[in-house]
């Protein structure tokens, strides 16, 4: 059992991630950091956080690569990548808060190397980073409907998980938007973890977030 | 002090910021105020705050039974083998 010798037995509570913005307009708090604690506790041989850690990790890797990547087939590869690299590097973690980033720059770099490899259709491999706008206002033209892509048996409950609305509006974003709205929104980083894991300035992030946020609004109410 | 009205162009140029937190006091009130009187701009506050709603929302759902099933398998392969399987 990794860790074990070392004979901590921590209780850990982990914080849910919050939403910064429902209840009060004037909270900049990003999402409680819900990776931290289990970090902690992993690297100190607490067994029960290290599942939780592992399985966190695979979440969010399913749900990078459906959602920004939208290629259903490459997120088994996505998880087992992120499991693996959490399991390593949990030990040589120095500071747990800076656990989160790591973890979404990894995933974001194996589901780059994913598209990397898809030689057989070109056409298709969008950047993660460029956001494809064609518009003033941020919308593009002809944006590829990557994020429902997969139309095999898995289309009903993904649409099941997700929600097809949303599920349909994320894929009309360009994909360096999703990434962004995935961050910020739904896994809750700040902007500047967010600038972080993209490699953007903390501006670019403001002004792709604020796009992407009309673009979304706009969506969703037309399924209304 | 009266703070000098916002545009509707302006909220809506603003309404990221605004929501994030990254506005200071004055212009949260002008905002605030020209909300007050026009239910349009309040309704696209409200559309925005939703929308983030459905966001943070889908992301608390949990994965989907197959998917969990096999990240759970990974998982407990992972802790008894240690990380032979790359």
């Amino acid at each position: 059992m990794r860790g074990s010798e070392k004979g901590d037995n921590l209780s850990v509570t982990v914080a849910k991630p919050g939403n910064p913005h429902l209840s009060d307009a004037t909270d900049a708090t990003s999402a409680p950091d819900p990776y931290a604690p289990l970090v902690l506790a992993a690297a100190l041989g607490d067994e029960s956080a290290m599942e939780q850690l592992l399985m966190r990790a695979q979440q969010v890797a399913f749900r990078f690569s459906l959602l920004v990547c939208g290629h259903a087939e490459d997120a088994e590869d996505v998880m087992q990548d992120a499991l693996i690299r959490t399991y390593k590097h949990v030990d040589s973690i120095k500071d747990p808060s800076a656990f989160r980033t790591w973890l979404f720059r990894t995933v974001r770099n194996a589901c780059l190397m994913k598209r990397r490899k898809r030689v057989d259709e070109p056409a298709r491999v969008e950047s993660l980073d460029q956001p494809h706008v064609d518009h003033a206002d941020g919308r593009r033209v002809g944006t590829h409907d990557v994020a429902t892509h997969s139309k095999g048996p898995d289309d009903l409950a993904l649409n099941a998980w997700l929600g097809r609305e949303l599920r349909t509006a994320l894929a009309k974003l360009p994909p360096a938007y999703r990434m962004i709205v995935l961050l910020r929104e739904m896994e809750g980083l700040s902007t500047r973890e967010v600038a972080e894991v993209t490699r953007m300035t903390e501006d670019n992030v403001k002004t792709r977030l604020h796009r992407a946020r009309v673009m979304l609004r706009e969506s969703l109410e037309a399924t209304r | 002090m009266t703070t000098p009205p916002v545009s509707c162009d302006g909220l809506l140029a603003k309404i990221s910021a605004y929501l994030d937190g990254d506005l200071n006091a004055a212009t949260c009130e002008q905002i605030e105020q020209h909300a007050q009187t026009c239910p349009d701009c309040a309704r696209v506050i409200a559309d925005f705050r939703a929308t983030t709603g459905i966001c943070r929302q889908a992301a608390d759902a949990p994965l989907p039974d197959a998917v969990r099933a096999k990240a759970q398998a990974r998982v407990r392969e992972l802790l008894v083998r240690g990380p032979l399987v790359r």
